[in-house]
């Protein structure tokens, strides 16, 4: 009887798990070395107050950033050097946007919006899933959205798209 | 011989004293662990809950109150174990699940489970019984033991001697009401065991509460008692009057506490023995009263054949009550000075007034009552009246006492666990090192203090600390919890991990705006 209910409650947990709703990237997967349009999706607020930021990290390898200026929100960027130079087509690049902050909004919990940036995944990337920490700030708090153990049971995890090798046709 | 009677007469006084603690009426089920525990708070809803009990129970009504004040009537399905099956809780928060269940001793017990999902909110409290309906109950199985042992009882008196008018006209009274009271006490049981108010009573439901508790088969029998007994009152029958008796000891035997025990083979026939020699002594009481009010030659064949029959009737109440005081009491410890211990004393207190009485009717009183001693006779029925009197309170006081549980059951709740040695986790990745320690290191309410250092043994700030707990293996958790700071750490005050065996215990620590480390250990908690 016991085993049955410890069962069932294992069970139940497993299936809830995935009911939460996450901040996530519209396409989940991408080519190493391939440019990439990313659609950060913010489904509610930090409980049930409005967003009023977001600030995005920019991972090591995904260059030459530009987001994409939304009206009614304060975008602003903070850039350093890369780790490496990588090649955009055929200029080196050093430095760029390392993260990206829209702020001064207004998102209620009750409603969506999506906040878009775009760059190129370097060829010197190894495939597996790549992060883009993300915090959501609020008028009382935050969410954040940093989580990048890769742990399936987190509890707020980091955006994320896999890599995949660049298909052998290139481009 | 004389001197061996006396020693024998003292020892019996003091054994009934003894045997006063048993009454059938002293109920209850415990509830000794509950899944989820009380007070828990859960990543995710349980699909059922479950009570553990002491002795098989049965529920009567289970309800569940929501974080917005929301109730739904649940079904649940019965034994030591009662499970609760859950619907989807879709929203977060406290949840209050308040239960009614009946015990094999017919008397209902309720109580209430919080628990929170996700998060904890304010919970509603769980519905008690009114106090009305309580008072109600009290009086109706107050009125409803008098009807039987004075009305059934002196039915039963006819064995000995005929009833004088008097005495034949209030015990046939007596039993007429009791046809009236015994149902009506099935409909304030129905209250008692859906926690209702008294209004109520004029509803079906409440009806079918009552009769579907133990304590239906006993308002059952001893209606059925009654009209055996308003028969054999009537008809002047000896057999009828012994028949009723014997069917009202066996009814009181059906239900209440002290048969509802182990080995209910041995204390189901202890009760009804105990009832049967209450009956033939409180119901002798009144028409011997009748039977001294003027010498008569019947009158003293009575008194007489009562003074030869109560010790036979004494005897087995005696043993009965020993046998099961004994089982009901349990060891001596802590459980005895509670509110059962006080409502005990009182009734000892009634008890010895009373024994001391009878002793004295039967030492002094009887002998030159027999011999024509007008004076004796008017003392011997005062006495009796004074008996009369101290029987009612006795009664008074036995029907209120379904709110007490016997140390017996309260043995078996589990106490308090000693304070445990804390519990030292150590947890480390390729930078820094958390020392976790719980306090204390065992299942139940706990805290656990933190220190973050980095590998030279330096404190390492953080923003934030959350601790999360869970036990895959038990279906628990993740339980999460913000830390607070401390003068030299990070504490978290108010988890109640609620199962002994594995646990994971996680430590994330904020560092930067986008910086989360997280460690993670497994533990063992006794």
């Amino acid at each position: 009887m016991i085993r049955v209910f410890l069962r069932a409650a294992v069970a139940a947990l497993a299936f809830a798990t995935p009911a939460l709703a996450h901040v996530t990237l519209e396409a989940p997967q991408a080519a190493i070395g391939s440019t990439y349009k990313a659609v950060l999706r913010v489904p509610h607020g930090c409980g049930a107050a409005a967003t009023t930021a977001i600030h995005v990290q920019i991972p090591e390898g995904f260059y030459n950033v530009k987001p994409m200026p939304k009206a009614g929100w304060t975008l602003e960027t903070v850039t350093g050097p890369y780790a490496q130079p990588y090649d955009n087509h055929g200029t080196p690049l050093a430095e760029g946007v390392t993260e990206i902050v829209w702020k001064d909004g207004n998102l209620p919990d009750a409603w969506y919006d999506e906040f878009v940036f775009r760059g190129s995944f370097a060829t010197t990337l190894a495939p597996g899933p790549i992060y883009f920490p993300t915090v959501q700030e609020c008028a009382d708090g935050e969410e954040a959205w940093i989580d990048v153990s890769g742990d399936a049971a987190a509890e707020m995890p980091a955006p994320s798209v896999e890599l995949v090798p660049a298909p052998a046709s290139g481009h | 011989m004389t001197a061996l009677l006396a020693a024998l007469r003292l020892l019996l006084v003091t054994l009934l004293l003894g045997a006063a603690v048993t009454t059938p009426v002293w109920a209850h089920a415990q509830l000794l662990a509950a899944s989820p525990a009380d007070g828990v708070l859960l990543a995710a809803a349980p699909p059922a809950v479950e009570l553990r009990f002491n002795e098989p129970v049965a529920p009567l009504a289970t309800r569940l109150v929501a974080p917005d004040g929301g109730a739904i009537d649940l079904a649940a399905q019965g034994g030591t174990t009662v499970t609760v099956t859950l619907p989807a809780l879709v929203a977060d928060g406290t949840y209050v699940l308040s239960y009614r269940v009946v015990s094999a001793d017919g008397h209902p017990v309720g109580g209430a489970l919080v628990f929170s999902v996700g998060t904890v909110t304010g919970a509603a409290p769980a519905p008690t019984t009114d106090p009305a309906s309580l008072a109600a109950l009290w009086l109706g199985k107050a009125v409803f033991f008098a009807c039987l042992f004075f009305g059934t009882g002196g039915a039963a008196f006819q064995a000995l001697a005929p009833l004088p008018p008097a005495a034949r006209r209030g015990a046939l009274g007596l039993t007429l009401a009791g046809l009236v009271v015994a149902p009506l006490t099935l409909g304030l049981q129905g209250l008692d065991a859906l926690a209702l108010p008294l209004p109520a009573l004029l509803e079906g439901d409440t009806w079918a509460a009552g009769l579907a508790t133990s304590y239906g088969l006993t308002a059952g029998a001893a209606t059925l008692g009654f009209v055996v007994a308003v028969a054999a009152l009537l008809r002047r029958s000896r057999l009828a009057g012994v028949l009723a008796a014997a069917i009202g000891a066996v009814a009181m035997a059906l239900s209440g506490h002290a048969g509802a025990a182990a080995p209910q083979a041995l204390t189901r026939p202890m009760v009804a023995l105990h009832m049967a020699g209450l009956l033939v002594w409180i119901g002798a009481l009144w028409p011997l009263a009748e039977l001294l009010r003027s010498p008569s030659e019947a009158a003293a064949i009575a008194l007489a054949r009562f003074s030869r029959a109560i010790p036979c009737a004494i005897a087995p109440l005696v043993v009965s009550g020993m046998t099961l005081a004994a089982i009901q009491m349990g060891p001596p410890g802590p459980a005895w000075l509670g509110g059962y211990g006080i409502i005990l004393a009182i009734k000892l207190g009634l008890l010895v007034a009373l024994f001391g009485l009878a002793l004295w009717n039967r030492r002094v009183l009887t002998r030159p009552a027999l011999a024509g001693d007008a004076r004796a006779r008017r003392r011997l029925r005062r006495a009796i009246g004074a008996e009369v009197t101290l029987v009612l309170l006795v009664l008074a006081l036995v029907a209120g006492w379904r709110f007490t549980p016997p140390p017996r059951a309260l043995a078996d709740v589990p106490a308090p666990a000693v304070m445990a040695e804390p519990l030292l986790v150590h947890m480390m990745d390729d930078a820094l090192m958390v020392m976790a320690t719980l306090t204390p290191g065992r299942a139940g309410p706990v805290a656990i203090d933190l220190a973050v250092s980095d590998f030279d043994g330096e404190p390492r700030e953080a923003q934030a600390v959350t601790v999360t707990s869970a036990a895959p293996g038990l279906g628990i958790g993740p339980i999460r919890r913000a830390a607070e700071r401390t003068a030299d750490g990070w504490r978290v005050g108010d988890l109640v991990l609620p199962a002994a065996g594995p646990w994971v215990i996680g430590v994330e620590l904020r560092l930067g705006r986008f910086e989360l480390r997280k460690f993670e250990a497994e533990i063992e908690l006794p």
